[in-house]
């Protein structure tokens, strides 16, 4: 990921639960150490075509959604837009999931629901900082 | 009263952790042990490495029949936090878990552990034992563990009394981070060796600089180290002025980086050792990776009518002690209660992230010298600032962030000799030399000097101060071990 400045950060934020979604972006907007452009979709279908029209930084998914699961979303990322840094959440202590999620997805982080609001910031943070991508 | 502190390493080619840490460079794994009550090991396992890599590891420990649980718990581009839970019952056992159990059933399983280091195909054991074992019995104890386990390159690093305050010492770096790197580089080529495994010239083309300022750092070095030997409160000093110095090289993710913190906390253990002179305490929270645990374990070094006052004082606040071991100067207490002790880990947890945890914090007087591990990648300034707001919301005062430094242990300096002791005769002829101006530049003596003042030939003198310097190198890089 090229240097961007902090407010030219775009995160997309996918989760079919809107009040997981609200929680999520409204943790994320009170980060102090980063500002970022967020975007949400409660569909991951949906997030694709926001993927299609709009490059971002991160994608930060849930993993239990209908239609396609967060570790199919990161995986269709991953192909399409391999320099995305690749987050997934899951309430799952699954450790296949984790697996899966590391294989398929090669996710860069895994963060487990419920969330500490600074954990997650300093997750987001890091990876914006950092531009983790391996490029797939 | 002995509380031996221990270092002991050994390796096993076929065990998981020690087959992913010799075959992948740079890769490290760090257990922590959060419950060592049979019949399951309650252990936090982090990894670092490239996670691609990380995976069929991960596979496989959880497909250990020792594995009694397994969870993942954080994963990010350079590491992997893992919960475990370990059974240390029947032939299944894992090999890592066999091995620590071996090690706090031989030492108590009140033992102070630090997190045990796996890396370059190693696994590394450090632990206060608590129990009162001079150092010939923790030695004889050690030998019993070699005979029970089925490991290889069974080495002691270190055996030796354990001492909070010269601990304290050893832990905070006298050198700045340029000279750090060049005596670790120094040492892992074999300069500090007899005979010399390098010259200086090869040291220098190494650096990318000539002779002559390679000589001049590694003299001001020795000069450095052995001045803080020979006299304790030269460190102190270098200790003030060395605020928010940062040795971590890389502060990148992908390593363990130790932050080293000073500060007054509040609370009943640090009044007790400010108002007790000699008193010293040992804690550790006993938290899991997600921060949640409300017991300590403390280790209070005083006579049983101090440390009775202690205990006490933490009984009328509420807590509930276990004492686990106690003798005529020392006492092992398990705390539980709402805020056991001064632990800040929800703090650190929050900024620093799951994989984030307490070393062993000592309490000297009314300061408290402070270890957290991170894996995380923040620069320096956001340690340090994040560390400072963890100070302000757990009431720490004077809080001072006093270094930052990798936990990397090249694996070349693993090959180190035993840590040991400078003789009596060795350290006479130091403070000599010392006092004659040897270690002055330009030098204030000759070895002829010493040797003459002394009596005895110059080629004793050399000997006796190349082995005591090498001993006194070999001690500072070695605390990382």
């Amino acid at each position: 990921m090229s240097e961007v400045a902090p407010e030219e950060f775009r995160i997309l934020v996918v989760d079919d639960e809107q009040e997981v979604l609200d929680a999520l972006a409204l943790t994320l907007r009170r980060a102090k150490n980063f500002r970022a452009k967020l975007t949400t979709a409660n569909d991951p279908l949906r997030a694709l075509e926001v993927l299609e029209r709009e490059r971002f930084h991160l994608v930060l998914a849930d993993y239990r959604m209908p239609n396609m699961n967060g570790v199919e979303l990161l995986k269709t990322v991953r192909e399409r837009w391999p320099e995305t840094v690749r987050a997934l959440v899951t309430g799952y202590s699954d450790v296949e999931i984790a697996m899966e999620a590391m294989d398929k997805a090669k996710i860069h982080y895994y963060v487990q629901k419920p969330w500490n609001n600074d954990e997650l910031r300093l997750t987001v943070y890091e990876a914006l900082k950092g531009g983790w991508s391996k490029g797939g | 009263m002995a509380l031996p502190e221990v270092v002991v390493e050994f390796e096993r080619p076929e065990e998981p952790l020690c087959r992913f840490t010799a075959e992948n460079p740079g890769a490290r794994a760090m257990l922590r042990v959060t419950d060592p009550t049979p019949p399951t090991l309650s252990t936090v396992l982090t990894v670092v490495g490239d996670t691609d890599k990380t995976g069929a590891l991960l596979r496989e420990l959880r497909a250990q029949p020792g594995a009694a649980s397994f969870e993942i718990v954080t994963i990010t581009p350079y590491s992997v936090v893992c919960k475990i839970g370990a059974s240390t019952n029947g032939n299944a056992r894992m090999a890592w878990a066999e091995a620590l159990d071996a090690f706090l059933e031989t030492f108590g399983r009140d033992a102070l552990l630090e997190p045990v280091m796996v890396e370059g195909g190693r696994m590394r054991i450090r632990a206060m034992a608590v129990r009162n074992l001079d150092t010939r019995r923790a030695l004889e104890k050690l030998q019993e563990l070699q005979k029970a386990l089925p490991w290889s390159g069974f080495r002691v690093v270190r055996v030796a009394d354990f001492d909070p305050v010269a601990m304290s010492d050893r832990l905070v770096p006298m050198l700045d981070p340029d000279q750090e790197e060049l005596v670790r580089l120094a040492l892992s080529m074999g300069y500090y060796e007899s005979p010399r495994r390098c010259n200086l010239e090869d040291i220098a083309r190494r650096v990318g600089l000539s002779v002559s300022p390679v000589h001049k750092k590694l003299k001001d070095i020795e000069h450095t180290l052995i001045n803080g030997y020979l006299d304790p409160s030269t460190r102190k000093e270098r200790k003030r002025r060395r605020h928010g110095v940062s040795l971590s090289r890389r502060g990148e993710g992908g390593t363990f980086r130790e932050v080293l913190v000073h500060a007054t906390i509040p609370g009943a253990i640090t009044e007790f050792c400010a108002r007790n002179r000699g008193a010293r305490a040992v804690w550790q929270p006993l938290h899991d990776a997600t921060g949640r645990g409300d017991s300590l374990l403390l280790v209070v070094i005083a006579p049983p009518t101090l440390y009775r006052e202690l205990l006490k004082q933490l009984e009328a606040e509420g807590k509930t002690l276990e004492v686990l071991s106690r003798d005529e100067g020392h006492a092992t207490v398990r705390v539980t209660g709402r805020g056991a002790g001064p632990d800040p880990i929800a703090g650190l947890v929050r900024r620093f992230g799951r994989d984030a945890y307490l070393k062993p914090a000592v309490v000297e007087g009314s300061r408290t010298l402070v270890r957290i591990v991170l894996t995380r990648r923040l620069p320096d300034d956001e340690v340090v600032k994040a560390m400072e707001e963890v100070a302000l919301e757990a009431a720490w005062q004077d809080q001072e962030v006093v270094a930052i430094r990798d936990l990397a242990v090249e694996a070349s300096l693993l090959s180190l000799p035993r840590l040991e002791k400078v003789t009596p005769r060795q350290d006479e002829v130091l403070r000599i030399g010392h006092a004659l101006g040897y270690y002055r530049t330009p030098r204030g003596c000759t070895l002829e000097d010493i040797a003459g003042t002394l009596g005895i030939s110059t080629n004793a003198v050399h000997k006796n101060l190349t082995a005591a310097e090498q001993k006194i190198i070999y001690a500072y890089v070695g605390t990382g071990l």
